[in-house]
């Protein structure tokens, strides 16, 4: 077992007032941003040529699934490499990568869901086993075992360490979806944005519309992301505590009858099955 | 245009009742921490 993470470390700390002043402003930033974003969306841009108002849906599904193909899932390997990694360890990036994790479940999901509607009018099915759709749809099955590993009861330390492998492994399917496209003749169209060529295929008011929906949907994604992380620390704090009032009545039990129920600190915990 | 809605509608809906539940889940650890520190101190 490695020692180098303690579960106190920071654990039951206060939030700092920056760090609720952050929270604050990147929450309030991303609700107006996405509040811009659904009015240009929907009401301000033009229609496509080819896909008319259906494009609409291109100011919603490529940032969600920016945010759950890169960042969500970035955030998740790389602070599982720096928890695997014994001169970075710490219990900051476990914390952090679990909290990506289940942010990006969400994001996800979604993504998979508002592609389904884009999906039924342009292509006339609501799922085909394309490439990118199924690549995707694992990545989904890989997050969701990353977080059922994480509730299997162990050492902290050890369970750590194996989710922190676990998303190393699971992050080899973020390339295959992104160069899905590229790889296999699929259903889902190239990259608009992040393409070969890095020349937008989306121009004007409509290429403006959809950089806000990314930048606001990024800041949600972070206020997401840290209100997730304040309440890992704050379960932890409540764990240790949990551990220390039960240790303190089980010490309490083994204590002689005249003895008041003092401190714990001050007694031999009562070894028992020896 | 169901689609259209239908996509915004659930998308936005989905993040904003995953934002509720995550205040919920730190006000509660919040409240249980302020009432163990306390005791901590006693």
């Amino acid at each position: 077992m490695t020692a180098h993470a303690s579960t106190s470390e920071a654990g039951a700390a206060p939030a700092g007032r920056g760090f609720t002043r952050a929270l604050r402003v990147l929450g309030v930033l991303g609700i107006v941003g996405m509040g811009f974003t659904v009015w240009l969306g929907l009401w301000v841009t033009p229609p496509d040529r080819t896909q008319g108002d259906l494009v609409r849906l291109v100011y919603l599904h490529p940032p969600i699934a920016w945010i759950s193909l890169y960042l969500a899932f970035g955030i998740a390997a790389l602070s599982s490499v720096l928890w695997l990694w014994p001169r970075t360890r710490s219990r900051f990036w476990d914390r952090l990568a679990v909290s990506a994790m289940e942010v990006g479940v969400v994001f996800t999901a979604l993504t998979l869901f508002t592609g389904s509607l884009w999906g039924r009018p342009t292509w006339g099915v609501w799922w085909a086993w394309d490439a990118r759709l199924t690549a995707t749809a694992l990545l989904l099955v890989l997050q969701l075992g990353y977080l059922a590993l994480r509730r299997v009861p162990s050492d902290p330390d050890v369970r750590a360490r194996r989710a922190a492998l676990a998303a190393v492994i699971a992050a080899v399917d973020v390339p295959i979806v992104h160069f899905s496209v590229n790889w296999w003749r699929t259903l889902h169209q190239n990259a608009t944005v992040l393409n070969a060529n890095l020349s937008p295929t989306i121009h004007g008011a409509m290429a403006w519309t959809l950089l806000l929906g990314f930048v606001a949907m990024t800041l949600v994604f972070f206020w997401l992301l840290l209100l997730r992380y304040r309440i890992e620390v704050l379960a932890e704090g409540a764990g240790d505590a949990a551990l220390q009032v039960a240790l303190a009545e089980r010490w309490s039990e083994g204590a002689p009858a005249d003895e008041p129920a003092g401190p714990a600190s001050n007694r031999e915990p009562a070894r028992s099955g020896s | 245009m169901r689609y259209i809605d239908a996509g915004y509608v659930v998308g936005l809906t989905v993040v904003a009742a995953y934002a509720v539940v995550l205040l919920g889940r730190r006000r509660r650890l919040e409240r249980t921490r302020r009432a163990a520190q306390p005791e901590a101190g006693a």
